[in-house]
Protein backbone atom coordinates (compact mmCIF):
# COMPACT_ATOMS: atom_id res chain seq x y z
CA UNK A 1 0.00 0.00 0.00
CA UNK A 2 1.50 3.44 -1.37
CA UNK A 3 1.88 5.73 1.91
CA UNK A 4 -0.04 8.95 0.99
CA UNK A 5 3.29 10.72 2.14
CA UNK A 6 5.43 8.88 -0.97
CA UNK A 7 2.38 10.40 -3.14
CA UNK A 8 2.03 13.79 -1.75
CA UNK A 9 6.05 14.60 -2.25
CA UNK A 10 6.07 13.07 -5.95
CA UNK A 11 2.98 15.69 -6.07
CA UNK A 12 4.79 18.52 -4.82
CA UNK A 13 8.17 17.84 -6.47
CA UNK A 14 6.72 17.35 -9.68
CA UNK A 15 4.40 20.40 -9.58
CA UNK A 16 7.27 22.82 -8.78
CA UNK A 17 9.23 21.10 -11.77
CA UNK A 18 5.85 21.71 -13.95
CA UNK A 19 6.04 25.34 -12.63
CA UNK A 20 9.47 26.19 -12.98
CA UNK A 21 10.54 24.64 -16.26
CA UNK A 22 11.02 27.48 -18.31
CA UNK A 23 12.16 26.36 -22.11
CA UNK A 24 11.71 23.00 -22.04
CA UNK A 25 14.86 20.51 -22.35
CA UNK A 26 17.75 21.62 -20.39
CA UNK A 27 16.61 24.06 -18.27
CA UNK A 28 14.34 20.57 -16.58
CA UNK A 29 17.25 18.81 -16.52
CA UNK A 30 18.48 20.81 -13.91
CA UNK A 31 15.38 21.60 -11.93
CA UNK A 32 14.64 18.54 -12.02
CA UNK A 33 18.14 16.98 -10.80
CA UNK A 34 18.40 19.36 -8.28
CA UNK A 35 14.36 18.41 -7.41
CA UNK A 36 14.93 14.63 -7.63
CA UNK A 37 18.30 13.90 -7.09
CA UNK A 38 20.14 16.32 -4.49
CA UNK A 39 16.89 16.79 -2.70
CA UNK A 40 14.21 13.89 -2.72
CA UNK A 41 17.70 11.20 -3.78
CA UNK A 42 14.99 9.53 -5.75
CA UNK A 43 17.40 8.80 -8.49
CA UNK A 44 21.12 9.50 -8.61
CA UNK A 45 22.79 10.47 -11.32
CA UNK A 46 23.51 7.51 -13.49
CA UNK A 47 19.77 7.06 -13.68
CA UNK A 48 18.95 10.47 -14.24
CA UNK A 49 20.82 10.44 -17.58
CA UNK A 50 19.04 6.74 -18.33
CA UNK A 51 16.12 8.03 -17.86
CA UNK A 52 16.97 11.38 -20.50
CA UNK A 53 17.88 8.69 -22.96
CA UNK A 54 14.09 6.28 -22.54
CA UNK A 55 12.45 10.04 -22.47
CA UNK A 56 13.92 10.82 -25.62
CA UNK A 57 13.43 7.56 -27.75
CA UNK A 58 9.93 7.07 -26.53
CA UNK A 59 6.90 8.55 -27.66
CA UNK A 60 5.55 11.52 -25.38
CA UNK A 61 6.78 14.94 -23.86
CA UNK A 62 10.52 14.15 -22.45
CA UNK A 63 8.70 16.52 -18.95
CA UNK A 64 6.23 14.12 -18.66
CA UNK A 65 7.41 11.21 -19.21
CA UNK A 66 10.82 11.82 -16.23
CA UNK A 67 7.74 12.42 -14.32
CA UNK A 68 5.54 9.01 -15.09
CA UNK A 69 8.94 7.22 -14.93
CA UNK A 70 10.17 8.16 -11.41
CA UNK A 71 6.71 8.15 -10.46
CA UNK A 72 6.56 4.81 -11.08
CA UNK A 73 9.80 3.95 -9.66
CA UNK A 74 8.48 5.02 -6.49
CA UNK A 75 4.82 4.32 -6.45
CA UNK A 76 3.77 2.38 -8.92
CA UNK A 77 1.07 2.61 -11.37
CA UNK A 78 -0.57 5.53 -8.76
CA UNK A 79 2.62 7.40 -8.49
CA UNK A 80 3.23 7.37 -11.76
CA UNK A 81 -0.31 8.92 -12.78
CA UNK A 82 0.00 11.33 -9.80
CA UNK A 83 3.63 12.64 -10.90
CA UNK A 84 2.14 12.87 -14.24
CA UNK A 85 -0.78 14.86 -13.59
CA UNK A 86 1.27 17.38 -10.91
CA UNK A 87 3.65 17.99 -13.68
CA UNK A 88 0.96 19.18 -16.41
CA UNK A 89 -1.36 20.78 -13.71
CA UNK A 90 0.58 24.17 -13.55
CA UNK A 91 0.16 24.26 -16.96
CA UNK A 92 -2.93 23.35 -17.41
CA UNK A 93 -4.00 26.26 -15.35
CA UNK A 94 -1.83 28.91 -17.20
CA UNK A 95 -2.31 28.21 -20.88
CA UNK A 96 -6.11 27.75 -20.28
CA UNK A 97 -5.86 31.59 -18.55
CA UNK A 98 -3.21 32.91 -21.51
CA UNK A 99 -5.63 30.90 -24.27
CA UNK A 100 -8.81 33.09 -22.87
CA UNK A 101 -6.52 36.46 -22.31
CA UNK A 102 -5.28 36.32 -25.76
CA UNK A 103 -8.69 35.71 -27.48
CA UNK A 104 -10.22 38.10 -25.31
CA UNK A 105 -7.27 40.71 -26.41
CA UNK A 106 -6.41 39.53 -29.72
CA UNK A 107 -8.34 41.73 -31.99
CA UNK A 108 -6.18 45.49 -31.21
CA UNK A 109 -3.80 46.53 -34.01
CA UNK A 110 -1.18 46.68 -31.21
CA UNK A 111 -1.33 43.07 -30.40
CA UNK A 112 -1.62 42.43 -34.02
CA UNK A 113 1.99 44.48 -34.88
CA UNK A 114 3.72 42.55 -31.49
CA UNK A 115 2.40 39.07 -32.74
CA UNK A 116 3.60 40.05 -36.12
CA UNK A 117 7.25 40.76 -34.25
CA UNK A 118 6.60 36.93 -32.14
CA UNK A 119 6.16 35.04 -35.14
CA UNK A 120 9.55 35.62 -36.68
CA UNK A 121 11.16 35.54 -33.79
CA UNK A 122 9.69 31.93 -33.65
CA UNK A 123 10.32 31.38 -37.07
CA UNK A 124 13.83 32.46 -36.44
CA UNK A 125 14.17 30.04 -33.00
CA UNK A 126 12.92 27.12 -34.76
CA UNK A 127 15.56 27.40 -37.12
CA UNK A 128 17.97 27.89 -34.03
CA UNK A 129 16.44 24.60 -32.54
CA UNK A 130 16.58 22.66 -36.41
CA UNK A 131 20.58 23.63 -36.08
CA UNK A 132 20.80 22.03 -32.55
CA UNK A 133 19.14 19.07 -33.39
CA UNK A 134 19.91 18.77 -36.94
CA UNK A 135 23.73 18.34 -35.42
CA UNK A 136 23.08 16.23 -32.60
CA UNK A 137 20.88 13.74 -35.05
CA UNK A 138 22.84 13.52 -37.88
CA UNK A 139 26.42 11.71 -37.22
CA UNK A 140 27.00 10.07 -40.80
CA UNK A 141 25.43 9.75 -43.95
CA UNK A 142 22.68 8.01 -43.39
CA UNK A 143 21.52 9.67 -41.02
CA UNK A 144 22.24 12.74 -43.10
CA UNK A 145 20.00 10.98 -45.94
CA UNK A 146 17.20 9.98 -43.84
CA UNK A 147 17.05 13.65 -42.69
CA UNK A 148 16.75 15.05 -46.37
CA UNK A 149 14.69 12.31 -47.66
CA UNK A 150 11.50 12.89 -44.55
CA UNK A 151 12.21 16.71 -45.70
CA UNK A 152 11.70 16.45 -49.12
CA UNK A 153 8.86 13.50 -48.28
CA UNK A 154 6.69 16.08 -46.17
CA UNK A 155 7.71 19.35 -48.50
CA UNK A 156 7.05 17.90 -52.67
CA UNK A 157 4.93 14.94 -51.77
CA UNK A 158 2.80 15.99 -48.48
CA UNK A 159 3.46 12.57 -46.52
CA UNK A 160 2.09 12.86 -43.31
CA UNK A 161 4.49 12.46 -40.15
CA UNK A 162 1.95 9.48 -38.93
CA UNK A 163 3.70 7.40 -42.30
CA UNK A 164 7.15 8.98 -41.73
CA UNK A 165 7.77 8.19 -38.00
CA UNK A 166 6.74 4.27 -38.03
CA UNK A 167 8.38 3.81 -41.47
CA UNK A 168 12.09 5.46 -40.41
CA UNK A 169 11.13 2.78 -36.67
CA UNK A 170 11.04 -0.01 -38.70
CA UNK A 171 14.14 0.98 -40.97
CA UNK A 172 16.26 1.09 -37.63
CA UNK A 173 14.92 -2.13 -36.24
CA UNK A 174 15.57 -3.78 -39.69
CA UNK A 175 18.83 -2.44 -39.53
CA UNK A 176 19.50 -4.47 -36.45
CA UNK A 177 18.80 -7.41 -37.97
CA UNK A 178 21.68 -6.75 -40.66
CA UNK A 179 23.63 -6.12 -37.75
CA UNK A 180 22.57 -9.76 -35.67
CA UNK A 181 23.28 -11.45 -38.93
CA UNK A 182 26.66 -10.27 -39.26
CA UNK A 183 27.40 -11.22 -35.99
CA UNK A 184 25.99 -15.06 -36.43
CA UNK A 185 28.03 -15.19 -39.58
CA UNK B 1 -12.92 21.11 -33.61
CA UNK B 2 -15.05 19.07 -31.51
CA UNK B 3 -13.85 17.43 -28.28
CA UNK B 4 -13.95 13.83 -30.20
CA UNK B 5 -11.46 15.55 -33.08
CA UNK B 6 -9.66 17.12 -30.09
CA UNK B 7 -8.98 14.02 -28.54
CA UNK B 8 -7.92 11.66 -31.57
CA UNK B 9 -5.52 14.52 -32.59
CA UNK B 10 -3.40 14.80 -29.49
CA UNK B 11 -3.89 11.06 -28.81
CA UNK B 12 -2.11 10.54 -32.19
CA UNK B 13 0.05 13.50 -31.53
CA UNK B 14 1.14 11.97 -28.15
CA UNK B 15 1.84 8.39 -29.97
CA UNK B 16 4.43 10.00 -33.03
CA UNK B 17 5.93 12.69 -30.26
CA UNK B 18 9.11 11.30 -30.05
CA UNK B 19 12.50 12.97 -28.74
CA UNK B 20 10.91 16.03 -27.37
CA UNK B 21 7.91 18.42 -27.44
CA UNK B 22 9.05 20.04 -30.86
CA UNK B 23 8.39 16.97 -32.25
CA UNK B 24 5.09 17.72 -32.23
CA UNK B 25 4.68 20.49 -33.96
CA UNK B 26 5.20 18.47 -37.33
CA UNK B 27 1.82 16.73 -37.04
CA UNK B 28 -0.16 19.59 -35.10
CA UNK B 29 0.76 21.63 -38.04
CA UNK B 30 -0.16 19.65 -40.64
CA UNK B 31 -3.44 18.94 -38.67
CA UNK B 32 -4.34 22.33 -37.85
CA UNK B 33 -2.63 24.42 -40.10
CA UNK B 34 -3.00 22.38 -43.80
CA UNK B 35 -6.50 21.77 -42.59
CA UNK B 36 -7.38 25.51 -42.50
CA UNK B 37 -8.43 25.46 -38.37
CA UNK B 38 -5.48 28.01 -37.84
CA UNK B 39 -3.96 30.32 -39.76
CA UNK B 40 0.22 30.09 -39.86
CA UNK B 41 0.61 33.43 -38.43
CA UNK B 42 -1.47 32.18 -35.13
CA UNK B 43 0.03 28.70 -35.20
CA UNK B 44 3.23 30.81 -34.67
CA UNK B 45 1.50 32.96 -31.93
CA UNK B 46 0.87 29.67 -30.42
CA UNK B 47 4.18 28.24 -30.51
CA UNK B 48 5.36 31.42 -28.99
CA UNK B 49 3.36 31.22 -26.24
CA UNK B 50 3.68 27.65 -25.54
CA UNK B 51 7.44 28.06 -25.51
CA UNK B 52 7.37 31.13 -23.13
CA UNK B 53 5.09 29.39 -20.26
CA UNK B 54 6.36 27.19 -17.77
CA UNK B 55 6.20 23.46 -18.59
CA UNK B 56 6.68 21.73 -21.92
CA UNK B 57 6.01 23.24 -25.53
CA UNK B 58 4.08 20.16 -26.15
CA UNK B 59 1.69 20.01 -22.99
CA UNK B 60 1.49 23.87 -23.69
CA UNK B 61 0.43 23.96 -26.91
CA UNK B 62 -1.93 20.68 -26.39
CA UNK B 63 -3.80 23.30 -24.16
CA UNK B 64 -4.04 26.27 -25.46
CA UNK B 65 -5.43 24.79 -28.80
CA UNK B 66 -7.62 22.91 -26.94
CA UNK B 67 -8.77 26.03 -25.05
CA UNK B 68 -8.98 28.03 -28.43
CA UNK B 69 -11.42 25.01 -29.13
CA UNK B 70 -13.84 23.79 -26.95
CA UNK B 71 -12.56 26.39 -23.75
CA UNK B 72 -11.02 24.71 -20.75
CA UNK B 73 -12.62 21.53 -21.04
CA UNK B 74 -10.89 21.29 -24.22
CA UNK B 75 -7.86 22.04 -22.78
CA UNK B 76 -7.96 19.73 -20.41
CA UNK B 77 -9.34 16.95 -22.82
CA UNK B 78 -6.60 17.74 -25.24
CA UNK B 79 -3.53 17.34 -22.57
CA UNK B 80 -5.04 14.29 -21.33
CA UNK B 81 -5.13 12.65 -24.57
CA UNK B 82 -1.47 13.93 -25.27
CA UNK B 83 -0.39 12.10 -22.11
CA UNK B 84 -2.20 9.04 -22.27
CA UNK B 85 0.13 7.27 -24.67
CA UNK B 86 3.21 8.05 -23.27
CA UNK B 87 1.54 6.95 -19.82
CA UNK B 88 0.92 3.77 -21.09
CA UNK B 89 4.23 2.92 -22.88
CA UNK B 90 6.43 4.54 -19.84
CA UNK B 91 5.04 2.28 -17.71
CA UNK B 92 5.31 -0.33 -19.63
CA UNK B 93 8.90 -0.13 -20.07
CA UNK B 94 9.42 0.99 -16.45
CA UNK B 95 7.41 -2.64 -15.45
CA UNK B 96 8.83 -5.42 -18.18
CA UNK B 97 11.85 -3.66 -19.54
CA UNK B 98 14.03 -2.44 -17.15
CA UNK B 99 17.48 -2.29 -19.63
CA UNK B 100 15.49 -1.07 -22.60
CA UNK B 101 17.74 1.98 -23.13
CA UNK B 102 21.07 -0.63 -23.52
CA UNK B 103 18.68 -2.74 -25.96
CA UNK B 104 20.72 -2.48 -29.37
CA UNK B 105 17.56 -2.67 -31.26
CA UNK B 106 16.28 0.35 -29.25
CA UNK B 107 19.52 2.00 -29.71
CA UNK B 108 19.21 1.85 -33.73
CA UNK B 109 15.68 2.37 -33.90
CA UNK B 110 16.18 5.78 -31.91
CA UNK B 111 19.47 6.29 -34.57
CA UNK B 112 16.82 6.30 -37.67
CA UNK B 113 13.70 8.12 -36.39
CA UNK B 114 15.70 10.97 -34.80
CA UNK B 115 16.90 12.34 -38.16
CA UNK B 116 13.97 11.55 -39.33
CA UNK B 117 11.97 13.80 -36.92
CA UNK B 118 14.40 15.90 -37.20
CA UNK B 119 13.99 16.27 -40.83
CA UNK B 120 10.08 17.07 -40.41
CA UNK B 121 10.92 19.87 -37.58
CA UNK B 122 12.81 21.00 -40.82
CA UNK B 123 9.66 21.10 -42.67
CA UNK B 124 7.90 23.01 -40.85
CA UNK B 125 10.35 25.42 -39.59
CA UNK B 126 10.82 25.90 -43.32
CA UNK B 127 7.01 26.48 -44.03
CA UNK B 128 6.68 28.67 -41.33
CA UNK B 129 9.73 30.87 -41.73
CA UNK B 130 7.88 31.39 -45.30
CA UNK B 131 4.88 32.34 -43.61
CA UNK B 132 6.55 34.45 -40.94
CA UNK B 133 8.75 36.84 -43.53
CA UNK B 134 6.59 37.23 -46.66
CA UNK B 135 2.49 38.10 -46.69
CA UNK B 136 0.24 36.01 -48.19
CA UNK B 137 1.03 38.62 -51.34
CA UNK B 138 4.44 36.98 -51.56
CA UNK B 139 5.74 40.90 -51.45
CA UNK B 140 9.17 40.90 -50.23
CA UNK B 141 9.58 42.95 -46.88
CA UNK B 142 12.93 44.10 -46.03
CA UNK B 143 12.25 45.08 -42.38
CA UNK B 144 10.75 41.36 -41.47
CA UNK B 145 14.39 39.77 -42.94
CA UNK B 146 15.95 42.12 -41.07
CA UNK B 147 14.06 41.29 -37.25
CA UNK B 148 14.55 37.82 -38.30
CA UNK B 149 18.34 38.22 -38.69
CA UNK B 150 18.84 40.68 -35.53
CA UNK B 151 17.23 37.53 -33.74
CA UNK B 152 19.06 35.02 -35.01
CA UNK B 153 22.22 37.27 -34.15
CA UNK B 154 20.92 37.72 -30.14
CA UNK B 155 20.76 34.63 -30.22
CA UNK B 156 24.13 33.47 -31.21
CA UNK B 157 26.12 36.46 -30.31
CA UNK B 158 24.38 36.40 -26.74
CA UNK B 159 22.91 33.81 -25.97
CA UNK B 160 19.60 35.35 -25.30
CA UNK B 161 16.71 32.96 -23.60
CA UNK B 162 13.54 31.96 -25.60
CA UNK B 163 11.46 34.49 -23.45
CA UNK B 164 13.87 37.05 -24.25
CA UNK B 165 13.73 36.96 -28.10
CA UNK B 166 10.11 36.73 -28.05
CA UNK B 167 9.68 39.96 -26.28
CA UNK B 168 12.41 41.93 -28.54
CA UNK B 169 10.16 40.06 -31.95
CA UNK B 170 7.22 41.96 -30.03
CA UNK B 171 8.93 45.21 -29.77
CA UNK B 172 9.75 45.38 -32.93
CA UNK B 173 6.82 44.07 -34.29
CA UNK B 174 4.74 47.17 -32.54
CA UNK B 175 8.03 49.60 -33.39
CA UNK B 176 8.63 48.62 -37.06
CA UNK B 177 6.35 46.55 -38.29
Amino acid sequence: MKSITELKALFISFFRIGLFTFGGGYAMLTLLEDEVITKRSWVNHDEMLDLYAIGQSTPGVIMVNTATFIGFKRAGYLGALVATVAVIFPSIIIMSIVATLLEGIGDTVFIQKALLGVNISVAAMLCTALLRLGKQSVKNISSGVILATSFLMVQLFGISTIVIVPVAALLGALSSIKTLKKVVK
Amino acid sequence: MSLLELFTLFFKTGVFTVGGGLAAMPILEEHIVQQGVMTNENFLSMIAVSQSAPGSIGVNAATYFGVTQQGFLGGVVSVIALTIPSLIVITTIARFFPHFSDNRVVKNVFGTVRPAVTGLIASVAFSLTIAALFTTTFTFDISRILIFVLILWLHFRFEMKSISLILVGALCGILFL
